[in-house]
């Protein structure tokens, strides 16, 4: 989790830039929109997470990623702020927490971000302690707290690859951060 | 005499509809819809001079160009092509042509007000800056016109991207996006809603359901934005919602009413076919709701079928949400007319 001052940091941003710009046209200004999919697979589970900063919040955005605020976000930055989300996010299988590896982040240059047109995408995996997911029904659990006074929320299911998993039902808080998804497991006769 | 006649036929030739003037004269050449497109985008072509000509043409495997579009205005997310700005009004006369042969009527017709709107938010403009209006869409074709070989033509901007896949009798608009702000606003006195077809058909549907159907139908949560927008290429999600197979046969039927204001904004003979595969699915298809179910309300709402998925959702971005919309249309097995490329 970001620490306090990092925090109070993020909100004094906010204040000075939203106070500071008039709405001059309807795009997501003075959010961050963070997409969530949510891939279920037999062995593991996929994470990927797609930000847009709106343009009135992009500095608060890229001030977490580009440390030495060179205008350029370098892998070392990309990767640091990537683990840093990682941390704000819990999964789950039933009553496991499961732990999320970092897997890859792609970041936008950085006028495109400020200009509010970027795109943030990380993607992330977590596989359970045993990997042979006993058949029947089964949830996964997800929560985003990351940068929540920033961010508006979108949270789905991908549609499974295989027909061994059957999304039965998606639960979401109002605002999308945190949500289950029902499904259930079929494994391939050869595979019992 | 005949510098007349020659300009009141280039006339006749780019005013948006010359295909059913062509069509009622016989003219074998555009009988069919895909002649008639290929005739339009190649009188296009040739009002334009080579710079202009160049500008508008890229190869039909050009990727970069073919992802090139959004919902933002063209300050924010630049686009390749010509621009309407940049055209004289016959050339642009030309441009509205191939759209009239490309779309229906209705379509055209809601390409016109999308535009319209964009170009109110223009007029509103007040620091100098072109973000906004007619002149600032951009067409384009990817690969050379043709009656029975693959190309494509893209018109957009803000709030409008058109991807037209065409190949032979066969056509497709996904992926594309239709937007509008204002969603409504007065023309010489008539107020004109861009997306109002689908707004009203899908309030009346929500509210044609039972009330067990309505509380499948509704997701429990706030819609934002469009799940599979603008830069949402190849992702796919699962189905929310009551699934066709729950609902009778007259709210199937308004279920399809409802996404041919997607489909059928392209030319009616390849919207027809479109409209034959999604109708014969409509059992698995699926329709998903969240917000207020009273007309005037901000909803959002997804079509979701094995062929076909469709998003609308209002803007909650400061303004009025009902009056700022964003759409997307898609089809997972066929975007950008994938099946009908050249192994």
């Amino acid at each position: 989790m970001s620490g306090g001052f990092e925090r109070w940091q993020t909100f004094a941003w906010l204040f000075l830039l939203v106070a500071g710009t008039s709405l001059v046209f309807a795009h997501r200004l003075d959010e961050c929109l963070e997409a969530t999919l949510i891939e279920i697979k037999p062995d593991e589970v996929r994470v990927q997470i797609n930000m847009n900063p709106g343009v009135q919040v992009a500095d608060a955005v890229i001030w977490q990623i580009d440390r030495d605020h060179d205008g350029k976000i370098t892998r070392v930055e990309g990767d640091r702020y990537a683990k840093m989300l990682v941390k704000q996010l819990a999964l789950a299988l039933d009553e496991e927490r499961l732990k999320l590896e970092f897997l890859d982040a792609t970041f936008d240059l950085v006028p495109e971000l400020k200009d509010g047109t970027g795109n943030i995408q990380v993607n992330m995996r977590a596989s359970p302690r045993h990997p042979s997911m006993r058949a029947g029904d089964h949830v996964v659990s997800f929560e985003n707290h990351h940068q929540p006074q920033l961010s508006v929320y979108l949270l789905n299911a991908v549609l499974p690859k295989t027909p061994a998993i059957r999304i039965l039902k998606q639960e979401r808080s109002e605002n999308q951060s945190t949500g289950r998804i029902h499904f259930s497991f079929k494994p391939a006769a050869h595979d019992n | 005499m005949q510098k007349h006649l020659l300009l009141a036929i280039l006339f006749i030739l780019a005013r948006p509809g010359f295909n059913v003037l062509a069509e009622e004269a016989g003219q074998s050449a555009t009988d069919s819809p895909a002649g008639k497109i290929e005739a339009a985008a190649k009188h296009f072509l040739t009002t334009l001079d080579a710079a202009q000509r160049e500008k508008a043409q890229f190869a039909f495997n050009d990727a970069a160009q073919r992802k090139r579009w959004s919902n933002l205005p063209v300050s924010m997310v630049s686009r390749a092509g010509v621009r309407m700005g940049d055209l004289n009004q016959g050339q642009r006369d030309a441009v509205w042509a191939v759209l009239a042969a490309a779309l229906s009527r209705v379509g055209y017709e809601k390409v016109r007000q999308i535009v319209g709107a964009d170009e109110r938010l223009h007029k509103a403009e007040r620091d100098g800056r072109a973000m906004f209006g007619m002149d600032q869409y951009f067409v384009s074709f990817l690969g050379q016109p043709s009656a029975t070989e693959p190309w494509m033509i893209q018109f957009g901007g803000h709030h409008l991207a058109l991807n037209i896949t065409l190949a032979g009798k066969n056509g497709t608009l996904a992926p594309s996006h239709t937007a509008a702000q204002p969603a409504i606003y007065e023309i010489e006195g008539k107020t004109t809603r861009p997306l109002g077809r689908e707004n009203d058909k899908a309030f009346t549907l929500i509210n044609a359901l039972s009330e067990a159907q309505r509380k499948e139908a509704i997701i429990g949560a706030q819609m934002r934005d469009l799940v599979l927008g603008p830069g949402r290429d190849g992702q796919t999600i699962q189905p929310e919602g009551i699934k066709g197979a729950e609902l009778n046969d007259k709210q199937r039927e308004m279920l399809l009413d409802l996404a041919s204001e997607w489909i059928g904004i392209q030319n009616e003979a390849m919207a027809a076919t479109k409209m034959a595969e999604v109708k014969k699915d409509m059992e698995q298809t699926w329709f998903a709701w969240s917000g207020p179910t009273q007309n005037g309300s901000a909803a959002y709402f997804r079509i979701q079928g094995p062929t076909v998925l469709i998003e609308y959702a209002p803007q909650r971005l400061g303004g009025e949400p009902t009056k700022h919309i964003h759409t997307i249309y898609r089809d997972p097995t066929n975007e950008y007319g994938l099946k009908w490329w050249p192994k």
